[in-house]
Protein backbone atom coordinates (compact mmCIF):
# COMPACT_ATOMS: atom_id res chain seq x y z
CA UNK A 1 0.00 0.00 0.00
CA UNK A 2 2.70 2.67 1.20
CA UNK A 3 4.94 1.35 -1.36
CA UNK A 4 2.58 2.07 -4.46
CA UNK A 5 1.66 5.57 -2.95
CA UNK A 6 5.15 6.14 -2.89
CA UNK A 7 5.36 5.02 -6.51
CA UNK A 8 2.62 7.22 -7.48
CA UNK A 9 3.81 9.92 -5.46
CA UNK A 10 7.60 9.31 -7.71
CA UNK A 11 5.13 9.15 -11.52
CA UNK A 12 3.99 12.58 -10.03
CA UNK A 13 6.84 14.61 -9.54
CA UNK A 14 8.56 12.69 -11.98
CA UNK A 15 6.04 14.28 -14.67
CA UNK A 16 5.32 17.27 -13.26
CA UNK A 17 9.72 18.11 -12.85
CA UNK A 18 9.94 19.59 -16.32
CA UNK A 19 7.90 22.06 -15.79
CA UNK A 20 8.56 23.18 -11.97
CA UNK A 21 11.98 22.97 -13.31
CA UNK A 22 11.15 25.72 -16.28
CA UNK A 23 9.19 27.84 -13.59
CA UNK A 24 12.09 27.96 -11.27
CA UNK A 25 14.45 29.08 -14.52
CA UNK A 26 12.39 31.68 -15.38
CA UNK A 27 11.76 33.16 -11.89
CA UNK A 28 15.81 33.15 -11.70
CA UNK A 29 16.24 34.96 -15.04
CA UNK A 30 13.34 37.58 -13.86
CA UNK A 31 15.34 37.92 -10.54
CA UNK A 32 18.69 38.06 -11.73
CA UNK A 33 17.84 40.87 -14.60
CA UNK A 34 15.99 42.98 -11.91
CA UNK A 35 18.61 42.61 -9.86
CA UNK A 36 21.55 43.75 -12.50
CA UNK A 37 19.32 45.82 -14.43
CA UNK A 38 17.74 47.34 -11.47
CA UNK A 39 14.61 49.38 -12.98
CA UNK A 40 12.37 51.33 -11.15
CA UNK A 41 10.36 48.84 -9.65
CA UNK A 42 7.00 50.61 -11.36
CA UNK A 43 8.56 49.67 -14.42
CA UNK A 44 9.49 46.52 -13.80
CA UNK A 45 9.28 44.82 -10.27
CA UNK A 46 11.47 42.18 -8.51
CA UNK A 47 9.65 38.74 -7.64
CA UNK A 48 10.07 39.49 -3.98
CA UNK A 49 8.40 42.95 -4.63
CA UNK A 50 5.24 40.98 -6.38
CA UNK A 51 5.39 38.49 -3.65
CA UNK A 52 4.95 40.64 -1.02
CA UNK A 53 2.61 43.20 -2.41
CA UNK A 54 0.31 39.61 -3.09
CA UNK A 55 0.90 38.95 1.10
CA UNK A 56 -0.03 42.75 1.94
CA UNK A 57 -2.90 42.84 0.08
CA UNK A 58 -3.94 39.39 0.03
CA UNK A 59 -7.85 40.61 1.17
CA UNK A 60 -8.16 42.85 -2.49
CA UNK A 61 -6.94 40.26 -4.78
CA UNK A 62 -9.11 37.38 -2.93
CA UNK A 63 -11.84 39.70 -3.29
CA UNK A 64 -11.01 39.89 -6.81
CA UNK A 65 -11.07 36.68 -7.22
CA UNK A 66 -13.93 35.21 -6.01
CA UNK A 67 -15.68 38.09 -7.86
CA UNK A 68 -13.75 36.97 -11.22
CA UNK A 69 -14.67 33.51 -11.02
CA UNK A 70 -18.27 34.10 -9.94
CA UNK A 71 -18.39 36.62 -13.15
CA UNK A 72 -16.92 33.77 -15.29
CA UNK A 73 -18.16 30.42 -14.42
CA UNK A 74 -22.16 32.66 -15.06
CA UNK A 75 -21.03 33.33 -18.50
CA UNK A 76 -19.03 30.07 -18.96
CA UNK A 77 -22.59 28.52 -17.65
CA UNK A 78 -24.77 30.59 -19.53
CA UNK A 79 -22.60 30.04 -22.62
CA UNK A 80 -22.94 25.97 -22.23
CA UNK A 81 -26.43 26.32 -22.17
CA UNK A 82 -27.07 28.82 -24.96
CA UNK A 83 -24.16 27.22 -27.15
CA UNK A 84 -25.20 23.57 -27.40
CA UNK A 85 -28.61 24.58 -27.40
CA UNK A 86 -27.81 26.13 -30.77
CA UNK A 87 -25.91 23.58 -31.58
CA UNK A 88 -28.94 20.93 -31.19
CA UNK A 89 -31.20 23.33 -33.47
CA UNK A 90 -28.47 24.43 -35.63
CA UNK A 91 -27.59 20.25 -36.33
CA UNK A 92 -31.61 19.38 -37.37
CA UNK A 93 -31.00 20.46 -40.78
CA UNK A 94 -28.41 21.73 -43.02
CA UNK A 95 -30.73 24.22 -44.61
CA UNK A 96 -30.79 25.96 -40.76
CA UNK A 97 -26.56 25.20 -40.55
CA UNK A 98 -26.02 27.50 -44.03
CA UNK A 99 -28.59 30.08 -42.50
CA UNK A 100 -27.90 30.48 -39.13
CA UNK A 101 -23.89 29.51 -38.55
CA UNK A 102 -22.36 31.91 -40.99
CA UNK A 103 -23.47 34.87 -38.33
CA UNK A 104 -22.46 32.97 -35.70
CA UNK A 105 -19.10 32.82 -37.02
CA UNK A 106 -19.48 36.86 -38.05
CA UNK A 107 -19.85 37.42 -33.94
CA UNK A 108 -17.60 35.37 -33.50
CA UNK A 109 -15.06 38.06 -35.34
CA UNK A 110 -16.69 40.96 -33.16
CA UNK A 111 -14.30 42.06 -30.71
CA UNK A 112 -15.63 41.67 -27.00
CA UNK A 113 -13.30 44.86 -25.77
CA UNK A 114 -15.25 46.36 -28.47
CA UNK A 115 -18.66 45.19 -27.66
CA UNK A 116 -18.40 45.74 -23.55
CA UNK A 117 -18.97 49.19 -23.50
CA UNK A 118 -22.38 48.64 -25.33
CA UNK A 119 -23.43 46.20 -22.75
CA UNK A 120 -22.63 49.26 -20.35
CA UNK A 121 -24.34 51.26 -21.92
CA UNK A 122 -27.49 48.91 -22.40
CA UNK A 123 -27.54 46.73 -19.14
CA UNK A 124 -25.67 49.06 -16.53
CA UNK A 125 -21.92 49.03 -15.46
CA UNK A 126 -22.47 46.41 -13.06
CA UNK A 127 -21.77 42.29 -12.85
CA UNK A 128 -24.39 41.60 -15.36
CA UNK A 129 -22.36 43.33 -18.48
CA UNK A 130 -18.69 41.42 -16.68
CA UNK A 131 -20.79 38.59 -17.55
CA UNK A 132 -22.62 38.93 -20.73
CA UNK A 133 -18.92 39.60 -22.24
CA UNK A 134 -17.78 36.34 -20.56
CA UNK A 135 -20.60 35.06 -22.35
CA UNK A 136 -19.95 36.76 -25.24
CA UNK A 137 -16.08 35.50 -25.85
CA UNK A 138 -17.26 32.04 -24.74
CA UNK A 139 -20.32 31.22 -26.85
CA UNK A 140 -18.65 30.55 -30.40
CA UNK A 141 -15.94 27.56 -29.20
CA UNK A 142 -18.75 25.68 -27.61
CA UNK A 143 -21.28 26.78 -30.30
CA UNK A 144 -18.88 25.49 -33.32
CA UNK A 145 -17.37 22.51 -31.36
CA UNK A 146 -21.00 20.90 -30.22
CA UNK A 147 -22.02 21.23 -33.87
CA UNK A 148 -18.86 19.85 -35.39
CA UNK A 149 -19.64 17.02 -33.05
CA UNK A 150 -23.33 16.65 -33.80
CA UNK A 151 -22.35 16.28 -37.20
CA UNK A 152 -19.46 13.83 -36.33
CA UNK A 153 -22.23 10.93 -35.20
CA UNK A 154 -21.27 7.66 -37.06
CA UNK A 155 -23.19 7.99 -40.46
CA UNK A 156 -22.92 3.97 -40.79
CA UNK A 157 -24.60 3.75 -37.75
CA UNK A 158 -27.12 6.17 -38.12
CA UNK A 159 -28.12 4.17 -41.23
CA UNK A 160 -28.16 1.07 -39.51
CA UNK A 161 -30.89 2.58 -37.34
CA UNK A 162 -32.66 4.39 -39.95
CA UNK A 163 -33.13 0.88 -41.39
CA UNK A 164 -35.10 -0.15 -38.63
CA UNK A 165 -37.23 2.43 -39.16
CA UNK A 166 -36.27 5.41 -36.93
CA UNK A 167 -35.33 9.04 -38.75
CA UNK A 168 -32.41 9.75 -39.20
CA UNK A 169 -33.09 12.91 -36.46
CA UNK A 170 -35.26 11.32 -34.40
CA UNK A 171 -35.49 11.13 -30.67
CA UNK A 172 -33.75 7.68 -30.49
CA UNK A 173 -30.35 8.83 -32.55
CA UNK A 174 -30.64 12.44 -30.69
CA UNK A 175 -30.19 10.92 -27.27
CA UNK A 176 -28.36 7.40 -28.02
CA UNK A 177 -26.13 8.24 -30.80
CA UNK A 178 -25.35 12.04 -31.68
CA UNK A 179 -25.45 13.51 -28.43
CA UNK A 180 -22.65 11.04 -26.53
CA UNK A 181 -20.46 11.25 -30.31
CA UNK A 182 -20.50 15.03 -29.61
CA UNK A 183 -18.98 14.65 -26.33
CA UNK A 184 -15.65 14.51 -27.28
CA UNK A 185 -16.03 17.89 -29.32
CA UNK A 186 -18.40 19.55 -26.44
CA UNK A 187 -15.62 19.52 -23.99
CA UNK A 188 -12.90 20.79 -26.73
CA UNK A 189 -14.82 23.46 -26.67
CA UNK A 190 -15.82 23.99 -23.02
CA UNK A 191 -11.61 23.48 -22.45
CA UNK A 192 -10.78 26.76 -24.80
CA UNK A 193 -13.71 28.34 -23.40
CA UNK A 194 -13.01 28.04 -19.77
CA UNK A 195 -10.15 30.06 -20.20
CA UNK A 196 -11.34 32.67 -22.31
CA UNK A 197 -14.39 33.00 -19.63
CA UNK A 198 -12.16 34.58 -17.33
CA UNK A 199 -10.53 36.49 -19.97
CA UNK A 200 -13.43 38.02 -21.22
CA UNK A 201 -14.59 38.71 -17.63
CA UNK A 202 -11.56 40.35 -17.04
CA UNK A 203 -12.16 42.55 -19.97
CA UNK A 204 -15.70 43.03 -18.95
CA UNK A 205 -14.15 44.21 -15.64
CA UNK A 206 -11.87 46.79 -16.95
CA UNK A 207 -14.46 48.08 -19.19
CA UNK A 208 -17.41 48.58 -16.43
CA UNK A 209 -14.86 49.70 -13.81
CA UNK A 210 -16.80 48.98 -10.44
CA UNK A 211 -15.01 48.91 -7.22
CA UNK A 212 -15.53 47.96 -3.85
CA UNK A 213 -17.70 44.61 -3.38
CA UNK A 214 -17.69 44.61 -6.85
CA UNK A 215 -14.00 44.73 -7.75
CA UNK A 216 -12.45 42.10 -10.07
CA UNK A 217 -9.25 41.09 -10.84
CA UNK A 218 -9.79 43.39 -13.82
CA UNK A 219 -10.51 46.56 -11.45
CA UNK A 220 -7.22 45.48 -9.84
CA UNK A 221 -5.44 45.50 -12.91
CA UNK A 222 -6.27 49.26 -13.58
CA UNK A 223 -6.58 50.13 -10.56
CA UNK A 224 -2.83 49.07 -10.05
CA UNK A 225 -1.50 50.58 -13.53
CA UNK A 226 -3.24 54.10 -12.31
CA UNK A 227 -1.47 54.26 -8.92
CA UNK A 228 1.51 53.06 -10.52
CA UNK A 229 1.55 49.73 -8.38
CA UNK A 230 2.87 47.88 -11.29
CA UNK A 231 4.26 44.82 -8.35
CA UNK A 232 0.20 45.18 -7.74
CA UNK A 233 -0.62 44.70 -11.25
CA UNK A 234 1.59 41.43 -11.51
CA UNK A 235 -0.13 39.96 -8.81
CA UNK A 236 -3.18 40.48 -10.00
CA UNK A 237 -2.34 39.38 -13.96
CA UNK A 238 -0.90 36.40 -11.81
CA UNK A 239 -4.17 35.37 -9.95
CA UNK A 240 -6.06 35.93 -12.79
CA UNK A 241 -3.79 33.46 -14.62
CA UNK A 242 -3.83 31.37 -11.90
CA UNK A 243 -7.60 31.50 -12.17
CA UNK A 244 -7.09 30.66 -15.62
CA UNK A 245 -5.67 27.42 -15.42
CA UNK A 246 -7.61 26.24 -12.51
CA UNK A 247 -10.58 26.56 -14.53
CA UNK A 248 -9.25 24.80 -17.30
CA UNK A 249 -7.88 21.99 -15.84
CA UNK A 250 -10.87 21.83 -13.86
CA UNK A 251 -12.65 21.40 -16.78
CA UNK A 252 -9.82 19.28 -18.62
CA UNK A 253 -10.48 16.65 -15.43
CA UNK A 254 -14.47 16.66 -15.94
CA UNK A 255 -14.29 15.95 -19.39
CA UNK A 256 -11.29 12.84 -19.26
CA UNK A 257 -13.61 11.52 -16.46
CA UNK A 258 -16.72 11.66 -18.35
CA UNK A 259 -15.20 10.60 -21.77
CA UNK A 260 -12.62 7.82 -19.90
CA UNK A 261 -14.01 5.24 -22.10
CA UNK A 262 -14.04 7.03 -25.71
CA UNK A 263 -10.27 7.22 -26.26
CA UNK A 264 -7.89 4.16 -25.42
CA UNK A 265 -5.30 7.23 -23.79
CA UNK A 266 -7.94 8.00 -21.25
CA UNK A 267 -8.47 4.60 -20.18
CA UNK A 268 -7.73 2.94 -16.70
CA UNK A 269 -5.98 -0.36 -17.10
CA UNK A 270 -8.58 -2.90 -15.46
CA UNK A 271 -8.79 -5.36 -17.76
CA UNK B 1 -4.38 -6.89 -25.30
CA UNK B 2 -2.36 -10.39 -26.48
CA UNK B 3 -3.99 -12.60 -24.15
CA UNK B 4 -7.51 -11.39 -24.94
CA UNK B 5 -6.44 -11.58 -28.98
CA UNK B 6 -5.68 -15.32 -28.21
CA UNK B 7 -8.92 -15.92 -25.66
CA UNK B 8 -11.12 -15.29 -28.64
CA UNK B 9 -10.15 -18.92 -30.37
CA UNK B 10 -11.90 -20.00 -33.13
CA UNK B 11 -14.03 -22.44 -31.31
CA UNK B 12 -17.19 -20.28 -30.30
CA UNK B 13 -20.21 -20.74 -27.39
CA UNK B 14 -22.22 -23.96 -28.11
CA UNK B 15 -23.28 -25.03 -31.21
CA UNK B 16 -26.96 -25.22 -30.37
CA UNK B 17 -27.30 -21.82 -28.26
CA UNK B 18 -29.35 -19.14 -30.87
CA UNK B 19 -31.12 -16.39 -30.04
CA UNK B 20 -33.86 -17.30 -30.97
CA UNK B 21 -35.65 -20.94 -32.94
CA UNK B 22 -33.81 -19.60 -36.37
CA UNK B 23 -36.19 -18.08 -38.92
CA UNK B 24 -36.03 -19.36 -42.67
CA UNK B 25 -34.06 -17.39 -43.91
CA UNK B 26 -36.16 -15.27 -47.09
CA UNK B 27 -35.54 -15.39 -51.09
CA UNK B 28 -33.82 -12.13 -52.75
CA UNK B 29 -34.72 -11.67 -56.42
CA UNK B 30 -32.76 -8.39 -57.89
CA UNK B 31 -34.45 -8.26 -61.28
CA UNK B 32 -32.46 -5.60 -63.85
CA UNK B 33 -31.51 -3.02 -61.16
CA UNK B 34 -29.22 -0.22 -62.05
CA UNK B 35 -28.50 3.08 -60.35
CA UNK B 36 -27.15 6.57 -62.02
CA UNK B 37 -26.00 8.40 -59.44
CA UNK B 38 -26.61 12.59 -59.85
CA UNK B 39 -23.24 12.84 -61.45
CA UNK B 40 -24.12 10.93 -64.21
CA UNK B 41 -22.48 7.76 -63.78
CA UNK B 42 -23.67 4.57 -63.94
CA UNK B 43 -23.23 2.43 -60.93
CA UNK B 44 -24.82 -0.74 -61.89
CA UNK B 45 -26.17 -1.79 -65.22
CA UNK B 46 -29.35 -4.33 -65.19
CA UNK B 47 -27.92 -6.63 -62.18
CA UNK B 48 -29.78 -10.04 -61.65
CA UNK B 49 -29.37 -11.94 -58.50
CA UNK B 50 -31.69 -14.83 -57.65
CA UNK B 51 -31.00 -16.30 -54.29
CA UNK B 52 -32.69 -19.05 -52.72
CA UNK B 53 -33.47 -19.65 -49.06
CA UNK B 54 -30.80 -19.91 -46.91
CA UNK B 55 -28.36 -19.64 -49.90
CA UNK B 56 -24.87 -17.53 -49.08
CA UNK B 57 -23.97 -15.85 -52.30
CA UNK B 58 -20.70 -13.85 -53.01
CA UNK B 59 -20.08 -10.97 -54.60
CA UNK B 60 -17.06 -10.53 -56.01
CA UNK B 61 -15.17 -7.40 -58.08
CA UNK B 62 -12.97 -4.75 -57.80
CA UNK B 63 -13.30 -2.27 -55.80
CA UNK B 64 -15.37 0.52 -57.22
CA UNK B 65 -17.42 -2.33 -59.16
CA UNK B 66 -20.57 -1.41 -57.36
CA UNK B 67 -20.85 -4.02 -54.97
CA UNK B 68 -21.35 -1.84 -51.88
CA UNK B 69 -23.88 0.19 -54.17
CA UNK B 70 -25.64 -2.84 -54.54
CA UNK B 71 -26.21 -4.36 -51.29
CA UNK B 72 -27.58 -0.73 -50.31
CA UNK B 73 -30.12 -1.21 -52.63
CA UNK B 74 -31.19 -4.65 -51.06
CA UNK B 75 -30.79 -3.01 -47.95
CA UNK B 76 -33.27 -0.40 -48.61
CA UNK B 77 -30.46 2.55 -48.26
CA UNK B 78 -30.44 3.45 -51.70
CA UNK B 79 -33.42 3.30 -54.54
CA UNK B 80 -32.52 1.98 -57.60
CA UNK B 81 -32.69 3.91 -61.17
CA UNK B 82 -34.07 1.17 -62.40
CA UNK B 83 -35.59 -2.63 -61.38
CA UNK B 84 -36.29 -3.73 -58.38
CA UNK B 85 -35.41 -6.20 -55.25
CA UNK B 86 -38.29 -8.90 -54.15
CA UNK B 87 -38.23 -10.68 -51.24
CA UNK B 88 -41.44 -12.65 -52.18
CA UNK B 89 -43.39 -11.02 -49.57
CA UNK B 90 -43.31 -8.19 -47.17
CA UNK B 91 -39.72 -6.91 -45.81
CA UNK B 92 -37.68 -9.25 -44.00
CA UNK B 93 -35.41 -8.69 -41.09
CA UNK B 94 -32.45 -7.50 -42.48
CA UNK B 95 -28.79 -7.39 -41.04
CA UNK B 96 -26.17 -5.30 -42.37
CA UNK B 97 -22.33 -5.74 -41.20
CA UNK B 98 -20.25 -2.95 -42.52
CA UNK B 99 -16.16 -3.21 -42.59
CA UNK B 100 -15.58 -1.41 -39.37
CA UNK B 101 -17.55 -2.68 -36.29
CA UNK B 102 -19.21 0.80 -36.10
CA UNK B 103 -19.53 0.46 -31.90
CA UNK B 104 -20.51 3.32 -30.12
CA UNK B 105 -16.96 3.49 -27.86
CA UNK B 106 -19.13 4.33 -24.37
CA UNK B 107 -21.17 1.28 -24.55
CA UNK B 108 -19.75 -2.19 -22.86
CA UNK B 109 -20.10 -4.99 -25.55
CA UNK B 110 -23.80 -6.32 -24.17
CA UNK B 111 -24.73 -2.61 -23.97
CA UNK B 112 -23.47 -2.51 -27.82
CA UNK B 113 -25.03 -5.44 -29.07
CA UNK B 114 -28.55 -4.51 -27.17
CA UNK B 115 -28.59 -1.36 -29.44
CA UNK B 116 -30.81 -2.81 -32.25
CA UNK B 117 -33.26 -4.12 -29.91
CA UNK B 118 -33.57 -0.59 -28.51
CA UNK B 119 -33.99 0.68 -31.56
CA UNK B 120 -37.13 -1.77 -31.77
CA UNK B 121 -38.27 -1.25 -28.41
CA UNK B 122 -38.04 -4.67 -26.87
CA UNK B 123 -38.44 -4.66 -22.97
CA UNK B 124 -35.05 -4.48 -21.09
CA UNK B 125 -34.89 -7.81 -19.92
CA UNK B 126 -35.23 -9.67 -22.99
CA UNK B 127 -32.50 -7.64 -24.50
CA UNK B 128 -29.83 -8.26 -22.27
CA UNK B 129 -31.42 -12.38 -22.53
CA UNK B 130 -30.62 -11.92 -26.55
CA UNK B 131 -27.72 -9.69 -26.84
CA UNK B 132 -26.30 -12.43 -24.06
CA UNK B 133 -27.19 -15.46 -26.59
CA UNK B 134 -25.83 -13.55 -29.52
CA UNK B 135 -22.15 -13.03 -27.30
CA UNK B 136 -22.43 -16.44 -26.95
CA UNK B 137 -22.81 -17.32 -30.82
CA UNK B 138 -19.74 -15.08 -31.71
CA UNK B 139 -17.86 -16.40 -28.66
CA UNK B 140 -17.58 -13.45 -26.80
CA UNK B 141 -19.84 -14.26 -23.44
CA UNK B 142 -16.74 -13.23 -21.13
CA UNK B 143 -16.67 -9.80 -22.38
CA UNK B 144 -19.82 -8.49 -21.80
CA UNK B 145 -18.77 -5.90 -19.32
CA UNK B 146 -15.33 -4.73 -22.19
CA UNK B 147 -15.47 -1.37 -23.77
CA UNK B 148 -14.66 -1.20 -27.35
CA UNK B 149 -11.50 0.07 -26.63
CA UNK B 150 -10.79 -2.88 -25.39
CA UNK B 151 -11.25 -5.67 -27.72
CA UNK B 152 -8.93 -6.54 -30.48
CA UNK B 153 -10.29 -5.76 -34.05
CA UNK B 154 -10.86 -9.12 -34.72
CA UNK B 155 -13.35 -8.83 -31.98
CA UNK B 156 -14.91 -5.65 -32.47
CA UNK B 157 -16.32 -7.78 -35.74
CA UNK B 158 -17.71 -10.52 -33.50
CA UNK B 159 -19.89 -7.87 -31.28
CA UNK B 160 -20.57 -5.98 -34.28
CA UNK B 161 -21.76 -9.43 -36.28
CA UNK B 162 -23.79 -9.83 -32.18
CA UNK B 163 -25.71 -6.77 -32.99
CA UNK B 164 -27.06 -8.47 -35.90
CA UNK B 165 -27.53 -11.74 -34.95
CA UNK B 166 -29.36 -10.56 -32.28
CA UNK B 167 -32.20 -8.78 -33.94
CA UNK B 168 -32.73 -12.53 -35.25
CA UNK B 169 -32.33 -11.37 -39.31
CA UNK B 170 -33.49 -13.16 -42.19
CA UNK B 171 -31.13 -12.03 -44.29
CA UNK B 172 -27.81 -10.90 -43.83
CA UNK B 173 -26.10 -8.27 -45.71
CA UNK B 174 -22.01 -8.55 -45.95
CA UNK B 175 -19.79 -5.45 -47.27
CA UNK B 176 -16.28 -6.43 -47.32
CA UNK B 177 -16.66 -6.90 -43.10
CA UNK B 178 -13.34 -8.58 -42.34
CA UNK B 179 -11.07 -6.39 -45.17
CA UNK B 180 -9.50 -4.63 -42.36
CA UNK B 181 -8.45 -7.54 -40.25
CA UNK B 182 -4.82 -9.36 -40.36
CA UNK B 183 -5.45 -12.56 -42.54
CA UNK B 184 -5.37 -15.30 -39.36
CA UNK B 185 -8.21 -13.55 -37.85
CA UNK B 186 -9.90 -13.02 -40.68
CA UNK B 187 -9.90 -16.72 -41.93
CA UNK B 188 -11.05 -17.24 -38.01
CA UNK B 189 -14.10 -15.34 -38.44
CA UNK B 190 -15.03 -16.76 -42.08
CA UNK B 191 -14.69 -20.55 -40.42
CA UNK B 192 -17.33 -19.08 -37.39
CA UNK B 193 -19.42 -17.08 -39.99
CA UNK B 194 -20.12 -19.75 -42.52
CA UNK B 195 -21.02 -22.11 -39.71
CA UNK B 196 -23.50 -19.67 -37.49
CA UNK B 197 -24.70 -19.23 -41.50
CA UNK B 198 -25.40 -22.65 -41.56
CA UNK B 199 -26.87 -23.39 -38.27
CA UNK B 200 -29.27 -19.86 -38.38
CA UNK B 201 -30.15 -21.15 -42.14
CA UNK B 202 -29.81 -17.03 -42.90
CA UNK B 203 -29.66 -16.01 -46.41
CA UNK B 204 -26.52 -14.22 -47.31
CA UNK B 205 -24.85 -12.22 -49.42
CA UNK B 206 -21.89 -11.18 -48.68
CA UNK B 207 -19.23 -8.60 -50.94
CA UNK B 208 -15.35 -9.01 -51.02
CA UNK B 209 -12.56 -8.76 -53.28
CA UNK B 210 -10.91 -11.64 -51.86
CA UNK B 211 -11.45 -14.60 -54.12
CA UNK B 212 -10.60 -17.13 -51.73
CA UNK B 213 -12.95 -15.36 -49.27
CA UNK B 214 -15.53 -15.65 -51.26
CA UNK B 215 -15.52 -18.95 -52.85
CA UNK B 216 -14.68 -20.53 -48.87
CA UNK B 217 -17.97 -18.44 -47.48
CA UNK B 218 -20.03 -19.17 -50.91
CA UNK B 219 -22.69 -21.55 -52.43
CA UNK B 220 -22.60 -19.55 -55.39
CA UNK B 221 -20.03 -16.65 -56.81
CA UNK B 222 -21.26 -13.81 -58.78
CA UNK B 223 -18.34 -11.91 -60.76
CA UNK B 224 -18.97 -8.02 -61.03
CA UNK B 225 -17.09 -5.93 -63.48
CA UNK B 226 -16.99 -2.10 -63.00
CA UNK B 227 -17.77 1.00 -64.86
CA UNK B 228 -20.92 0.16 -65.41
CA UNK B 229 -21.17 -2.64 -62.77
CA UNK B 230 -22.54 -5.87 -64.28
CA UNK B 231 -22.54 -9.29 -63.42
CA UNK B 232 -20.50 -11.11 -65.60
CA UNK B 233 -20.15 -14.66 -64.39
CA UNK B 234 -21.05 -17.14 -62.08
CA UNK B 235 -19.28 -19.79 -60.53
CA UNK B 236 -21.59 -22.60 -58.84
CA UNK B 237 -19.13 -23.49 -55.51
CA UNK B 238 -19.69 -27.54 -54.87
CA UNK B 239 -18.75 -27.98 -51.37
CA UNK B 240 -21.75 -27.61 -49.60
CA UNK B 241 -22.03 -27.77 -45.97
CA UNK B 242 -18.32 -28.59 -45.46
CA UNK B 243 -17.21 -25.57 -44.99
CA UNK B 244 -14.04 -27.05 -42.43
CA UNK B 245 -10.82 -24.83 -42.50
CA UNK B 246 -8.67 -27.74 -43.69
CA UNK B 247 -11.09 -26.92 -47.16
CA UNK B 248 -8.27 -23.57 -48.65
CA UNK B 249 -5.79 -25.62 -49.15
CA UNK B 250 -7.58 -28.40 -50.82
CA UNK B 251 -7.09 -28.49 -54.76
CA UNK B 252 -10.99 -28.30 -55.38
CA UNK B 253 -10.87 -25.00 -53.87
CA UNK B 254 -7.76 -24.03 -56.12
CA UNK B 255 -9.70 -25.35 -58.89
CA UNK B 256 -12.81 -23.14 -58.06
CA UNK B 257 -11.07 -20.12 -57.30
CA UNK B 258 -9.23 -20.32 -60.48
CA UNK B 259 -12.22 -21.02 -62.09
CA UNK B 260 -13.39 -16.91 -60.51
CA UNK B 261 -10.29 -15.70 -61.38
CA UNK B 262 -10.46 -16.52 -64.98
CA UNK B 263 -13.42 -14.64 -65.26
CA UNK B 264 -12.53 -11.73 -63.80
CA UNK B 265 -9.45 -11.32 -65.74
CA UNK B 266 -11.08 -11.78 -68.79
CA UNK B 267 -13.13 -8.72 -67.51
CA UNK B 268 -9.28 -6.55 -66.31
CA UNK B 269 -10.46 -4.30 -69.38
CA UNK B 270 -12.38 -1.95 -67.17
CA UNK B 271 -9.70 -1.90 -64.21
CA UNK B 272 -8.92 1.24 -62.79
CA UNK B 273 -12.44 2.76 -63.05
CA UNK B 274 -13.33 5.54 -60.71
CA UNK B 275 -14.40 4.22 -57.59
CA UNK B 276 -18.48 5.22 -57.05
CA UNK B 277 -18.95 2.27 -54.79
CA UNK B 278 -19.11 4.75 -51.54
CA UNK B 279 -16.65 2.55 -50.17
Amino acid sequence: MISRLMARLRSVVASAAPQVIVLVVVLFVWWAAVRIIDPKPFIFPSPGRVWNTTVTDADRLWTGFKNTLYASVVGFLFATAVGVGAALFLSLSRVLERAFFPWAVLLQTVPAVAVAPLYVLWFGPGRQSVMLVAFTITLFPILANSLAGLRSADAALVDLIRLRGRRQNSWFTFSKIRIPSSLPYLFTGLRISAGLAVIGAIVGEIVVGRGGDEAGLGYWVTFGSTQLKTDFVFAAIAVSSALGITFFLLVSALGNRVLRHWHESARIADT
Amino acid sequence: MEGQADAQGSEVGERSASVHAPRPGVTVAVEGVSRRFRTGFLALDGVDLAIGAGEMVAVVGPSGCGKSTLLKIIAGLLTPTGGRVDFGGSRPEIGYVFQDAHLLPWRTTVRNVELFLEVDGVKKHERRDRARAALRLVGLADFEDSYPAELSGGMKMRVSLARTLATDPQLMLFDEPFAALDEITRNRLNNDLIRLQRDQGVTGVFVTHSIGEAVFLADRVEVMSPAPGRIVGVVDVPFGDDRRAALRTSAEFAEVARDVSEIMAAHEAAEGAADHDGE
